[in-house]
């Protein structure tokens, strides 16, 4: 193993376009920081533009107690993306991620396990970005 | 002045075996020629012309064909007898005779049969179609792209598979609008007359269009046998309901409907339930109202309320575990505010809590109302601040109430290079709660919190499995430190202790809510490494594991919780990832090094070589107290082709604690290309000692009933990667 960085980015700048926010501000924070100032402010100042097409969050039962109540849910995270140029030409093709997160439910605790969700959306949010960064430096 | 050219003569005495091939005048109507090619042609110049042998009469996408055919100039009749065959568009009728005139499409044809093909889809490698067949006594062309079928016979099945038939009185199909009416018909199914209805319109290439939905036949221990016929009704591309009468032999008829809308700042779901139930002499009924609006640049509002009759409603009602689980409906609303870097909302939230009765809980508290502010800002000379401030008053029948106002500004310093990070973050929590009427004190909790979160990035090259791979090492420090502050007088509202895991880890506080904040010095270490494919930058395979360290003991607990002196955490391991195309799996460890023994394990697999080909495995472990907190579960699902058109389909569920099977489904679908038909047979729990069993058919015809009702959603619930065997393609 060798030091050698998280993803080479083979832009000079790269804008963020769309999402809803926490995959957005994770985007943005890794390219101003990780990327040591990658961020474009603008996308006709960008080199190329990451497009976020559309982000889902779902909620599946993982298991119930014998009296049938929710005691674990998995959250689903899904979001599809795409790499384009400022003017429009596709360099990566609408690709899709899907991350999840496992959680204990108590239905007692409906308030607390909702803020635990959010945390946890957060959580995969930054890890999306962090994939979609590898897959966008594989992509050229 | 009508001038036919002809490369053969038009002479009476032309040999038969010659091929004229005729180019007729242009029509005043059409702008296209018509071209006639016949063994045989004679014609009176200008008035009539008269084709024998292998006639082809051909104009724009119009093919005609017949044995013998005589047209008439100045009444653009043509009248084809013979062996004829009209193909435009995508419809083909075959007759022994055909009276049409040509340019506006008004004629007949006796005894015909037809087939329509028509596209339904469109995916980027293949267009996938549906062919409609069938016969009528009489068809009448009735203007372009209007046909009207007399006692016709209507099916999607192919040809030498008669195995369902629509028999209609009057059929109306217009390709204009891709929609057929149909007026007196009946359903004849494997020769057996099933349904009859006076009217019914479908669409011809599977367009949202009203109509009935696939009917549902069933069981259920509680309700007795029951018939679902939903009907779907397209008010307008943007508004559509469903009406889902329901008859219970136990209960009676339910009305249960669906309005759904769209427009460009807002949406909205109305559904709503009643039934008259014969068995409890009880009105029973359910609402859902959810409303999204944009009111303008930066503003929204929501509105979502649920509310049922009673504890049992579902329970009773319902045979999807998704929705017999239910246990707290929300009615809540609120209208948000955002401005880039800042937001702010305000929000109301009741519950209603479905108890139990065996085994009750408290219910949760209501929020009247709900204010919050958030905002952030980067990069300010390299360092972010964030500010999220909240007030609420917490409100319950039983339970002390009160206003609970807090305010959390921090800035962080983020440091960065492309192999390493460094964020010392510091921030001041301060709390303030106003109890209505308690024996408890105004608490006032001002708690500075700092963090550092610390982690290198290192990578080399491998080969697994005779593939190339990138492997990177991923070690990650977060430090925390809290003070101490006595917080055992302050009320739960709204807090809980978070699951422990990989996001929990790299949190300040271990608990959600903003009731508790834990006391801290405390170093978290964890380390992943993850196997990349260097081609395409996805990830194969992820392998974490850490552990928290305390310096201090926990003393900050939930009512009811025990402070903790220990000086490390557990240990959490997992491994996983889309290990291939068809193979995603997943392992994870929750290890108690006091105690020597896991506290959560759960291991997971799921193989979808194909559509239509699915296998879920998982065995999940939670060491509890009791059965109330304990799992130890087997869960095997699967959708499997048994033998050519057949489908079997499983779950298992079952909760070694409570010794009782969750759920259990098996099912066998039978898909015969232009129908297909499943049965099911469920058993859930539904409360402490209770299940619930249920049995359903239902027959799908293509090209009829649309998707939709029972027992798909259970089947899409209870089998994770479930597809309908009418959406694959026809074996």
């Amino acid at each position: 193993f060798h030091l050698r960085g998280q993803v080479e980015l083979p832009y000079r700048s790269v804008y963020v376009e769309g999402g809803q926010g926490g995959l957005t501000t994770a985007l943005q924070a890794a390219l101003r920081l990780g990327h040591a100032g990658r961020l474009a402010p603008s996308a006709a100042k960008a080199e190329s533009v990451i497009q976020i097409l559309s982000e889902q969050n779902s909620k599946v039962i993982l298991s119930l107690s014998g009296i049938g109540r929710v005691r674990e849910y998995q959250l689903q995270y899904r979001v599809q993306y795409q790499l384009i140029t400022p003017k429009g030409k596709v360099i990566l093709a609408p690709a899709n991620l899907l991350l999840a997160r496992d959680m204990t439910y108590n239905d007692a605790q409906v308030l607390a396990k909702g803020e635990e969700e959010q945390l946890l959306y957060r959580d995969m949010q930054k890890d999306a970005a962090q994939q979609i960064l590898r897959r966008i430096a594989s992509a050229h | 002045c009508l001038v036919l050219f002809c490369d053969a003569a038009l002479a009476e005495d032309t040999p038969a075996a010659q091929t004229s091939s005729v180019l007729l005048p242009q029509q005043k109507t059409e702008d296209t020629p018509l071209y006639l090619h016949a063994d045989h042609i004679e014609g009176t110049a200008n008035q009539q012309v008269k084709a024998r042998g292998n006639v082809e009469l051909q104009r724009n996408d119009t093919v005609l064909t017949s044995d013998y055919l005589q047209y008439t100039l100045d009444t653009d009749e043509a009248h084809a007898t013979g062996d004829v065959t009209l193909q435009q568009q995508g419809l083909r009728v075959s007759g022994p005779e055909l009276r049409v005139r040509l340019a506006d499409q008004v004629g007949q044809m006796q005894q015909p049969v037809y087939s329509l093909t028509d596209l339904i889809a469109h995916t980027q490698a293949t267009a996938l179609t549906r062919k409609i067949r069938g016969a009528a006594r009489l068809l009448d062309f009735e203007g372009k792209g209007q046909y009207r079928l007399k006692d016709a016979t209507y099916t999607t099945c192919p040809v030498n598979n008669d195995d369902w038939y629509l028999h209609v009185k009057d059929l109306n199909i217009d390709r204009g609008r891709e929609v057929g009416t149909a007026r007196n018909a009946y359903l004849e199914f494997k020769g057996v007359p099933i349904l009859y209805t006076p009217f019914m319109d479908f669409s011809l290439n599977n367009q949202r269009k009203s109509g009935l939905l696939a009917p549902t036949f069933g069981t259920t221990g509680s309700s007795g046998l029951e018939l679902r016929l939903p009907y779907y009704w397209n008010i307008a591309p943007n508004y559509d309901a469903t009406i889902s009468p329901r008859i219970m032999t136990k209960r009676g008829l339910q009305l249960g409907g669906e309005f759904r809308y769209l427009a460009d700042s807002y949406r909205g779901i109305l559904n709503g339930e009643f039934l008259a139930d014969k068995a409890t002499n009880t009105n029973r009924w359910s609402v859902l109202v959810n409303h999204q609006q944009n009111f303008a640049p930066g503003w929204s509002g929501h509105l979502h309320y649920e509310r049922v009759s009673d504890n049992n409603y579902f329970r009773d009602l319902s045979n999807q575990i998704s929705i017999t689980s239910i246990t707290n409906l929300s009615q809540e609303g609120g209208v948000n505010y955002t401005a880039g870097w800042w937001s702010a909302a305000i929000r109301a939230q009741k519950f209603q809590t479905l108890q139990d009765p065996l085994a009750p809980i408290v219910p949760p508290y209501n929020l009247l109302p709900q204010l919050t502010l958030n905002a952030n800002r980067y990069d300010w000379h390299g360092v972010d601040f964030s500010f999220t401030g909240e007030a609420v008053h917490f409100d319950h029948p039983t339970l002390v109430t009160g206003t609970r106002v807090s305010a959390y500004p921090s800035f962080s310093m983020p440091m960065a290079n492309n192999f390493a990070y460094l964020t010392p973050k510091f921030g001041v929590s301060q709390t303030n709660y106003y109890l209505d009427s308690s024996t408890l004190p105004n608490t006032v909790r001002t708690l500075p919190i700092t963090s550092v979160d610390s982690g290198f990035y290192m990578d080399r090259n491998t080969r697994l499995f005779g593939r190339n791979y990138q492997q990177t090492l991923e070690p990650r420090f977060f430090y925390v430190y809290i003070p101490y502050q006595d917080q055992s007088q302050i009320p739960n509202f709204d807090s809980g202790q978070i699951d422990f895991n990989f996001a929990q880890m790299f949190t300040e506080n271990r608990f959600a809510g903003g009731d508790r904040i834990n006391d801290a010095n405390q170093l978290t270490a964890a380390v992943t490494s993850r196997l990349i494919e260097p081609d395409s930058g996805l990830e194969r395979l992820r392998v974490s594991l850490g552990q928290r360290f305390y310096f201090a003991p926990q003393r900050v607990v939930l009512p009811g919780g025990v402070p903790n002196a220990s000086t490390s955490s557990d240990v959490l391991a997992s491994v996983g990832g889309q290990i291939s195309q068809a193979w995603r799996a997943e392992a994870a460890v929750q290890f108690n090094t006091n105690l020597g023994a896991s506290i959560r394990d759960s291991i997971s697999a799921n193989y979808r070589p194909a559509p239509g080909k699915t296998l879920n495995l998982s065995y999940r472990i939670i060491r509890g107290t009791s059965s109330l907190d304990a799992i130890r579960q087997v869960d095997i699902s699967a959708q499997w082709p048994l033998a050519p058109r057949w489908y079997g389909l499983m779950r298992y569920n079952y909760s070694f604690v409570d010794g009782r099977l969750v759920e259990g489904l098996a099912g066998l679908e039978y898909n015969a290309g232009c129908w297909a038909a499943r049965g099911v047979l469920q058993r859930i729990a539904t409360a402490t000692g209770t299940s619930s069993n249920s049995f359903f058919i239902q027959l799908e015809l293509n090209g009829i009933g649309r998707l939709g009702s029972n027992p798909l959603d259970v089947l899409k619930q209870s089998i994770s990667g479930y597809v309908n065997t009418n959406e694959l393609q026809n074996p």
